[in-house]
């Protein structure tokens, strides 16, 4: 039985993430001046449960859990950062006591964000969101039977978060003395939270954190459902999300305890909080404090701040007060862990460069990065029986038959978000200092695990073209995303049905 | 009279991926289903004690096995303990996360021929063991009898896993209070400093 005080750091994780997403709601209502929705944009479905006409409303239950899921760790490593840099030492109370204080002065707008806008209610939503609970549960019991013992979720992550819980700190420069471990490499944000299961557990602690692992798993199968409802009618929607709910790639995640799956599911929150500068602010932050992979997806992420173009296109029109707010929340996130490791003078093996290389020698390291993570996708040792290769050309068949039936606008731009994160990997692992071959054998499984959500966001929007049907062709252009805001098929501003 | 519009149609590409969508998802879900059952099997399996005296066959056995006894010999170790490890193991393997707060130094006693049967366990091994030891010598891991003489000065207790082929005559410092099948918990005497 887990002990009392193990629960209550856990609820304590959740409860942080309901405050943050009760801070986003309420700049939301503060900063953003939204234009009603075109009339006859989007499903009932649609209306309800947060689509493209409404993406910055409030999301179902569903997608409520998701988000707190996601921010809750957020806000335990921002406590911990905050104590860190009072010079006060870790501890349970210290860490968990505030974000209860916090709830108990604003219960009310607690209360009002825990009541969550009426969701979508069709059969199929409602049976994956049961598959959803009953994989969730799976990887649950299947995680607390298996200890994290090795691998990069003891070296990397678990090492970090003890000596975090017995230094009462960030204490960079005891882990740096450590032999062998990349402790040092990786940013906080998962490290933080085994640390806090860690105050409240005992000599159980490589077990009581899985639990952490599956809820991101669990945030991540809710995400899915909820893009994929946005997105595609019911009866569609369930088709197109079952490969990725069942994807044993993520799955294997939420029992190993690494930290990409977090890291995917904050990416897909991202996907679904474009159009809002302070969620989207926020979501990209907790990226960068998770991975180092994150860091970019935050400097991406301000790059879109500063060029406004996709907010001042879409009906949720921004002001530069909101941007500036989002910036300001995404700067200091987003360079919290480069200024810690440039303060404690910690490096990351994975950043160095890798010495000069011919084309001699550039060629056939291609090759092999391209061969591995076509190996991968169809099987490795965490992610056997995937699909995801017949995944991926299934979807790049979908995208090149609705590109020629109806425009490519936002085919083009995720599919280029998506070319461009593999690419990056990519160019890192040519320039890798331990070799590619090293890299690849370990990481590539999970580097593609990164790059779902994009692949999903593919999916969709080319079965929205395809299934659009002769009505749409005849009514009008198809009601498209890019970045969040309504094009025409050729991508340009839509213009509102008269 | 004005006709009604046609009922929306969906593209014959996208009929095709829907029933290939379904039935990968399926598919893969039932996949999934066996594979984390036989997951199950292979966790239990490897939280199952092995013997780290014989010949590694399992890499992540011996690390199932370590997790067994470092839980064992932590029990066993006041906090304030000053431990040094010594292992035959040739993998860095962060033992600190369970002595921590403890201090912890360690010692691996590698040489090439040893590393070569380990190449079966990790493939990182092969073609690369000179370059390993090299590494553990440069952190200062490498067991030499120097090493040894000046970690048992600061230490005051000695965990032997896999084998205690360094130890030699040090051994009458050590005195033995706790075995879980390979790993070994000594004090070490007053003397021995």
């Amino acid at each position: 039985m887990p002990s009392l005080a193990l629960l209550w750091a856990y609820a304590s994780v959740l409860l942080a993430g309901a405050l943050l997403w009760t801070g986003v709601l309420a700049a939301r209502r503060t900063l953003l001046r939204r234009t009603p929705a075109a009339p006859g944009a989007g499903s009932a479905c649609d209306a309800a449960g947060g689509a493209d006409a409404d993406a910055a409303g409030p999301p179902g239950r569903a997608g409520l859990l998701a988000r707190v899921l996601l921010l809750g760790p957020l806000g335990i490593t921002l406590s911990m950062l905050a104590l860190h840099l009072a010079g006060l030492r870790f501890s349970l109370a210290a860490i968990c006591v505030p974000w209860w204080l916090a709830a108990l002065v604003f219960r009310r707008e607690l209360w009002a964000t825990l009541k969550p806008a009426a969701a979508c209610r069709s059969v199929p939503r409602r049976v994956l969101l049961v598959l959803a609970g009953g994989l969730f549960a799976l990887a649950l019991v299947v995680g607390l039977r298996t200890p994290v013992y090795s691998g990069d979720g003891l070296d990397n992550v678990a090492l970090a978060a003890r000596v975090f819980e017995t230094s009462g700190s960030f204490d960079f420069e005891l882990l740096a003395r450590l032999p062998g471990v990349g402790g040092t490499s990786y940013p906080p944000l998962v490290a933080a939270n085994e640390a806090l299961v860690f105050m409240a557990s005992g000599e159980q602690r490589a077990r009581d954190i899985k639990p952490l692992f599956a809820l991101a798993w669990l945030a991540y199968l809710l995400l899915v459902i909820e893009l994929a409802f946005r997105h595609l009618p019911p009866r569609h929607a369930w088709l197109a999300a079952l490969p990725f709910l069942t994807l044993p790639l993520a799955g294997s995640h939420a029992v190993i305890g690494y930290t990409d799956l977090h890291l995917t599911a904050l990416l897909l929150l991202l996907c679904l909080e474009l159009r809002d500068p302070v969620a989207l602010a926020l979501v990209a932050g907790a990226c960068a404090l998770t991975k180092n992979e994150g860091l970019v997806v935050a400097g991406a992420s301000g790059l879109m701040l500063l060029l406004p173009g996709p907010w001042l296109r879409s009906g949720a029109r921004s002001s530069a007060r909101t941007l500036a707010v989002a910036l300001c929340l995404l700067i200091p996130l987003a360079s919290a862990w480069p200024l810690l490791k440039a303060w404690h003078g910690l490096h990351s093996v994975h950043m160095q460069a890798g010495g000069e290389l011919s084309l001699g020698e550039l060629l056939p390291r291609l090759s092999n990065i391209a061969r591995a993570f076509g190996a991968r996708l169809i099987s490795s040792g965490q992610a056997r029986y995937s699909v995801h290769a017949p995944l991926a050309l299934l979807t790049a068949g979908l995208a090149l038959a609705a590109a020629r039936a109806r425009g490519c606008g936002a085919l083009l731009c995720w599919l280029g978000v998506f070319v461009a994160h593999v690419g990056l990997y990519a160019a890192v692992l040519v320039r890798h200092p331990l070799g590619s071959d090293w890299q690849l054998n370990v990481a590539a499984g999970r580097l593609m695990l990164h790059t779902t959500p994009w692949l999903l966001l593919l999916l969709l929007l080319s079965l929205k073209r395809l299934s659009a049907g002769r009505l749409t062709e005849s009514a009008g252009p198809v009601r498209d995303t890019v970045c969040g805001s309504p094009t025409t098929s050729l991508g340009r501003p839509r213009r509102a049905i008269r | 009279m004005t006709a009604l519009p046609d009922a929306p149609r969906t593209h014959l590409a996208a009929r095709v991926a829907f029933a290939l969508l379904a039935l990968a998802g399926l598919a893969q879900g039932a996949c999934f289903v066996w594979a984390a059952r036989h997951v199950n099997a292979a966790s239990l399996r490897r939280q199952g004690w092995v013997d780290l005296s014989a010949a590694p066959g399992d890499g992540a056995d011996v690390y199932a096995g370590l997790l067994r006894a470092f839980h064992f010999m932590q029990a066993r170790l006041p906090t304030d303990a000053r431990v040094l490890l010594i292992t035959d193991l040739p993998l860095i393997i962060p033992f600190e996360f369970y002595f921590l707060p403890r201090g912890v130094r360690r010692l691996h006693v590698v040489n090439a021929k040893r590393l070569q049967r380990w190449t079966a366990v990790v493939p990182f091994f092969d073609g690369k063991a000179e370059q390993h030891m090299q590494n553990l010598d440069d952190m200062g891991l490498l067991f030499t009898p120097e090493r040894l003489q000046r970690h048992l000065a600061w230490a005051d207790h000695v965990v032997t896993i896999y084998g205690e082929t360094g130890l030699g005559a040090v051994r009458e410092w050590l005195e033995l209070e706790a075995e879980y099948e390979g790993a070994r918990l000594y004090r070490v005497r007053g003397e021995g400093r």
